[in-house]
């Protein structure tokens, strides 16, 4: 099986001089469900940034689908919709990801950007609405929303593109409990459906219940551990160097227990794939 | 290890010397106000959501039938058919379920603002000669500067009376049914239906963020002032206020700035290109044609009446 994602000797500095990443290699699988964790300015943000081809390295190789990913190929309509509406990027601060008038226009705004028909677009926003519960915010303006509903609509508007690949930065930051629980849940619908999901985190347990895989990102903004959730969450010794775990707490078993395990459902809608998108002539 | 003075309670804290500075300070009321007319202005679409005339209609159909009464309104000359017009507009603000006395002090806050000033010069005889209706003053002789001639005795003529009232009409008419559109109007469909007039669909995108992130930003000030507050036991010197001041406003210049950078990426993130692409949702039906064959009606009696019967 081909890896979603292929990052070589990664190097990455802010202003040429802040260092966020050093030498980060790795490789994700389809389905995968990968989950970054380290503690605040570790690196995990850029991290996704890259994966989701917003900014670009300053050393190393990043490969997408098999594809070197630079910003001259993202800037080809043929390269830019075929790797925007395979990856789906929920920001960490959804006033950031929700920029549209109401809550229609910002679930369309992705479908309409691959140029999907107005029929499809409107049938996966109300799809992807009433999967997320979420119908009746359908005509609200994002300030009027909390800031749970606001996660929901930002996650309302990667899901639909249908993306192969879901990049979540801190995604539980601020929910309520029952919020969180309600999105454990859908990340585990959502793998089921064979989603690959990429979260970045610094909750131990939010890593043990959606991931299969857990990497730790030090303070030097290297990857210090790649294993399972229960290897990498049952070393302590790794977790306090990564300062990522205080040093009295002495036991993290308790993030696997059964009450910690989420539902999964089989409400998970299926959209029909994308179409090919037709390269657009460029304007003058 | 907690140091030992958060360990006891606070001394008594001296009250502050100096002029009392209680309640809240000019900044703080300047946000506070700019706030809720922001609420109210922009954020509010109560009446949007109510039943009524206006809110029946597809917003395309109603932004170009009020822009069409706004351009009548302009073309008019006669007073009373100015003034009808208003009249009018006041019986379209009833039938749209939007409260009269609430529509009328909306408009009537802009009419100083925007042409009293231009209106006062007018009533006088310095600018409008004709016949005297009320004498305010004698200055004992004329005087002529340049082309501009000053009369001995200044007053208030009926040419200059029917020239500000003209005016005045003209104004409360336009901005009555500028301020109906956006009451009756959710500023969502306001935005979509700018599409009849071909508007580019990049620069409707950048309308709705603005609006969006406008709300977004005067929150976040309001932040900064409450925040603030809660840890001020006294003001500082007016230098020193107008130094903090100045300083959030360049944080907050640098937050918009960083907020734009974040924002652009999460656009590329959902395969934006720089082209701004929407889904038509309005669907005129005959109750939207009725509606623009009687403005349409409207237009042309009262233009007819303007040019042929009326005084002017």
């Amino acid at each position: 099986m081909k890896p979603v994602y292929e990052l070589t000797d990664i190097h990455y500095r802010y202003h040429a001089a802040i260092p966020a990443l050093e030498g980060i290699s790795l490789s994700i699988f389809p389905g995968e469900s990968v989950t970054f964790l380290g503690a605040n300015g570790s690196g995990k943000s850029t991290l996704l940034h890259l994966l989701d081809g917003l900014i670009f390295p300053d050393s190393g190789t990043i490969k997408a689908f098999d594809e070197v990913l630079t910003e001259e190929k993202l800037e080809t309509d043929a390269f830019r919709c075929f790797f925007r509406s395979r990856v789906g990027y929920v920001f960490q601060n959804p006033d950031i990801q929700l920029f549209c008038p109401t809550v229609f226009d910002e679930v369309a705004f992705g479908p309409l950007q691959l140029g999907l028909p107005a029929g499809e677009v409107t049938r996966r926003v109300e799809d992807t609405l009433a999967m997320l519960g979420i119908t009746s915010l359908k005509e609200r303006t994002p300030n009027h929303l909390s800031g749970g509903e606001k996660k929901k609509v930002a996650i309302a508007s990667v899901l639909s593109l249908n993306p192969q690949v879901l990049l979540l930065d801190e995604p539980t930051n601020a929910l309520d409990p029952r919020t969180r629980y309600w999105f454990i849940e859908l990340v585990g619908q959502l793998r089921k459906a064979g989603k690959t999901i990429i979260t970045t985190t610094h909750e131990l347990s939010l890593a043990a219940q959606i991931s299969s895989r857990v990497l730790v990102l030090t303070e030097e903004h290297a990857i210090a551990a790649d294993g399972t959730a229960q290897e990498v969450i049952r070393n302590h010794e790794l977790l306090h160097k990564a300062n990522i775990l205080h040093e009295h707490v002495t036991d993290t078993s308790g993030y696997f227990g059964k009450e910690h395990e989420p539902h999964t459902g089989d409400n998970v809608i299926k959209f029909p794939a994308v179409p090919a998108a037709e390269p657009r002539p460029r304007r003058s | 290890m907690i140091p030992d003075w958060l360990t006891q309670d606070n001394a008594a804290v001296p009250l502050p010397l100096g002029p009392r500075n209680n309640g809240k300070g000019f900044v703080e009321r300047t946000i506070d106000a700019t706030a809720g007319f922001l609420r109210d202005a922009i954020v509010s679409e109560a009446a949007a959501k109510r039943q009524g005339l206006l809110q029946a209609l597809d917003p395309r159909v109603r932004l170009a039938t009020l822009l069409a009464l706004i351009v009548c309104v302009s073309l008019l000359h006669s007073p009373v058919a100015i003034w009808g017009m208003y009249l009018f507009v006041l019986l379209l603000a009833v039938a749209s379920s939007v409260p009269l006395l609430f529509f009328i002090k909306r408009v009537w806050l802009f009419i100083p603002l925007f042409s009293a000033v231009i209106v006062i010069p007018a009533l006088f005889n310095v600018v409008t000669p004709g016949d005297v209706l009320w004498t305010i003053g004698h200055l004992g002789q004329s005087h002529d500067f340049g082309p501009y001639h000053i009369p001995e005795t200044i007053s208030i003529t009926r040419q200059g009376l029917l020239v500000a009232l003209t005016f005045i009409g003209r104004v409360a008419a336009s901005v009555s049914l500028a301020v109906l559109l956006t009451l009756t109007t959710r500023r969502s469909d306001l935005l979509r239906a700018l599409v009849v007039f071909r508007v580019p669909q990049i620069f409707i995108l950048i309308l709705g963020m603005t609006y969006r992130y406008i709300i977004l930003l005067v929150q976040s000030v309001q932040n900064i002032h409450t925040a603030r507050r809660s840890r001020t036991l006294r003001y500082g010197s007016a230098g020193t206020e107008q130094r903090w001041v100045a300083s959030r406003m360049g944080y907050l210049f640098k937050k918009t700035w960083l907020m734009s950078q974040e924002v652009h990426r999460a656009m590329l993130s959902r395969g934006f290109s720089g082209e701004g692409r929407a889904l038509s949702v309005f669907r005129a039906g005959n109750y939207d044609y009725a509606w623009c064959l009687f403005v349409v009606l409207v237009c042309i009696g009262v233009l007819v009446l303007d040019h042929g019967v009326l005084p002017n």
